[in-house]
């Protein structure tokens, strides 16, 4: 007899989030920190091109991309690397992508007041 | 009728530590824990968001949070995580989209390399000229 109802895993889309957060960073985050956290506080570049950036519509989608896939990887990977250190958190696919989730909400109203 | 085995079962130790025993599992431990500076780093967007919804805010704000001290050095730190993270998965992205792609995973690599070029260049120029 086939179960008709199975229990659906939330691998699918968690994986989904996660793969390209991975990549998003990969590709984006050494060049994004060399940026946000060497070049524009010792005043090598002007912040002007940046915020003029976050105020067109296609700098937001992309504000977007590289705040909210990350997170999903960084914090899926702390879920299972809490498990490889042998801290098992109670719920923790429950706190790990909620706080993902929450995060995402935060920064989609954020960018959108901008 | 089932039999019941009379022996214990051997469960091998795992202490927290495990990964100590071993160099390709202390890199493996390296590099997963680039999940710390990526979630820090994401967090540092979110600031860099806030500031940007009043005017003003990223001059008068933002800027001087990335000039403290100790972010510099969070953000140093985390410039390195990210560079392994983003090298050895590029590595592991060829090597596992190879059989799926029906391409050589040296392939895979240097376009994911080349990639990682464009869009540092790409956005360095933006934020330039």
């Amino acid at each position: 007899m086939v179960d008709q109802n199975p229990k659906r895993s939330n691998e699918p889309p968690v994986w989904l989030m996660f793969s390209a957060g991975g990549m998003v960073s990969g590709l984006a985050f050494p060049v994004l920190i060399l940026i946000l956290g060497i070049l524009l506080p010792f005043g090598i570049i002007s912040p002007d091109n940046i915020i003029a950036f976050s105020h067109h519509w296609f700098g937001k989608l992309v504000i977007l991309a590289l705040t909210i896939f990350p997170m999903w990887a960084g914090l899926h990977r702390l879920h299972h690397g809490m498990h490889d250190i042998k801290v098992h958190v109670p719920n923790g696919g429950l706190i790990f992508y909620g706080l993902a989730a929450v995060y995402s909400f935060i920064v989609l109203f954020a960018v959108i007041a901008i | 009728m089932t039999t019941e085995s009379k022996r214990n079962k051997y469960v091998r130790e795992v202490t927290p530590t495990w990964w100590k025993s071993w160099s390709f599992y202390k890199f493996y431990m390296l590099r997963e824990s680039s999940a710390i500076p990526t979630v820090w780093f994401c967090l540092v967007l979110l600031y860099g968001v806030f500031c940007l919804t009043t005017a003003n805010g990223f001059v008068e704000k933002f800027i001087p949070f990335l000039q403290n001290p100790v972010v510099v050095i969070l953000n140093l730190i985390s410039l390195a995580l990210l560079l392994l993270h983003a090298f050895t998965l590029f590595q592991m992205t060829g090597e596992v989209m190879s059989g799926s792609l029906g391409l050589k995973s040296e392939v895979i690599q240097k376009a994911l390399k080349v990639l990682f070029a464009i869009v540092t260049v790409v956005a360095l120029v933006l934020v330039c000229i």
